[in-house]
């Protein structure tokens, strides 16, 4: 072989060799930033979500122990007042029961910031009475099936169950016009399994695309990446809708 | 002809050293170091030309070539944020070739002759770098590529490097004795892959944002 030829045809070959060589190293660094922009995200969200709940407790905190007190102080000093006045007996009552309107209003609200039951009395009884006290009263038929959960279980991570399954019951009582919602939390296989069910109008999940996603669907989803969860959602028009979520146990310790 | 043309290539790095000349008053703090390489690089090109038309042997510059390309490269990656703030990459890679580069010209050789072997060794990190940079800027950055300036930077220096790289691995494959037709060949996508280099440096320098003060005016 020609001198020059075998020099070119030496060339082509390792000139291959470095091509596949660089390709090889290219998709690596591009792999490698995909995940770094993925970590980024997922840092965002958590410190967004955290920022969200530390804001909710404290707007929930000046709530109740800034504006109730005072409201109840109002109230006392209404019903204070001494007047025989028949019109004026009449508008001091009316007064006062707007007063316990409003401070009902309040400690719904601020409870539903920063549920007093999940600090007290835990995860599940804070679920039975947040469940019951917002699907019952408008006719829809709960059942709950809870086992014991792990001890360790973070109240950061229980906070997170929490606004997972609020968002769940809101979307059942705004959207699915259902008449039965069940709900099960259980410890399998190094996994919290929380699973709820819905007989209501359901959802086409294909047409859902990223601009018809509603909101609550988004939270559910940054929530389950700061989980590090699996969802399932099983939907389909006139079947209900069914959520599944495997948490796993060891990214609560 | 071909001989002028190639001449006309070689000189396409002023392209983007006038630009720079143009846009370095106002450019930002974290493109100094680019604008620095491009000054450094069109200066040292006059340098070649001079010493081959005086002394007829200019491996002097070609040497040093080999470290400022590190050096000033490496320090403008850091500061368009490949290493992510670690700094100590950086002084690692600057500091582990310079000792490598004063071993090879000092101790070994000398600077006046031929040493190949650093210039393979930067030619690999730059070319591993700028793959870095790449692939951070076409993920990381919202700008469409084209118009994004550390890509075109990258993808220049990319281009350049590794057509240097695995030009020296022929030469470490065949013992350094080309035949006049195949350094012909070799000679031509050089001066091609440089002509490329440069007007993507150009590019880059064009596309690179003008330092803006902040003021409440």
């Amino acid at each position: 072989m020609d001198d020059s030829l075998q020099e070119v045809y030496n060339a082509i070959v390792i000139s291959l060799l470095f091509l596949i060589l660089v390709t090889i190293y290219f998709i690596t660094t591009l792999v490698r930033q995909h995940s770094r922009i993925n970590a980024l995200q997922k840092e965002r969200i958590i410190i967004e979500i955290n920022t969200l709940e530390l804001e909710r407790k404290r707007i929930a905190a000046e709530l109740h122990d800034g504006l109730g007190p005072i409201l109840s102080t109002i109230k006392l000093n209404i019903n204070s007042l001494d007047t025989e006045l028949n019109s004026d007996l009449i508008i001091i009552t009316k007064a006062s029961k707007y007063l316990d309107d409003v401070m009902d209003n309040i400690r719904e609200i601020s409870y539903n910031l920063m549920p007093v039951a999940l600090v007290r009395k835990g995860l599940c009884e804070a679920l039975k009475e947040f469940i019951e006290k917002s699907l019952s009263p408008n006719g829809i038929q709960v059942r709950f099936f809870f086992t014991q959960l792990p001890k360790d279980l973070s109240r950061e991570k229980e906070i997170h169950i929490y606004r997972m399954v609020q968002e769940i019951v809101n979307n059942c009582l705004k959207h699915a016009k259902a008449k039965k919602f069940s709900i099960k939390i259980s410890t399998e296989k190094g996994n919290v399994l929380l699973q709820t069910e819905d007989d209501g109008i359901g959802f086409n999940k294909d047409e859902m695309d990223d601009k018809h996603r509603c909101l609550g669907l988004k939270n559910l989803e940054s929530r389950c990446s700061i989980l590090d969860c699996n969802m399932i959602c099983n939907s389909a028009i006139n079947k209900g809708t069914r959520y599944i979520f495997e948490i796993p146990l060891k990214s609560f310790n | 002809m071909k001989r002028f043309i190639l001449i006309y290539f070689s000189l396409s790095i002023f392209i983007p050293a006038i630009i720079a000349l143009f846009k370095f008053k106002k450019s930002d703090y974290k493109d100094r170091f680019f604008y620095y390489f491009i000054f450094i690089s069109a200066g040292l090109d006059i340098l070649l030309r001079y010493l081959k038309a005086v002394y007829k042997n200019n491996l002097v510059v070609f040497n040093i070539f080999a470290l400022t390309d590190l050096v000033f490269l490496v320090l403008a990656f850091y500061t368009w944020g490949l290493f992510q703030k670690k700094k100590h990459i950086v002084y690692w890679i600057i500091g582990v070739f310079s000792v490598f580069w004063i071993i090879e010209h000092l101790i070994l050789s000398s600077v006046l002759r031929p040493n190949p072997y650093s210039r393979v060794f930067s030619s690999i990190i730059i070319t591993l770098l700028s793959i870095n940079m790449i692939s951070k800027s076409l993920i990381m950055d919202k700008q469409v590529f084209y118009k994004n300036y550390k890509f075109l930077a990258a993808l220049g220096a990319f281009l350049l490097y590794s057509n240097i790289a695995a030009i020296s691995f022929f030469w470490f494959n065949t013992n350094a004795i080309f035949t006049g037709k195949f350094q012909n060949l070799l000679n031509i996508s050089q001066e091609i892959t440089n002509l490329c280099t440069n007007l993507l440096y150009a590019l880059a320098l064009l596309w690179m944002i003008p330092y803006r003060k902040f003021t409440m005016q």
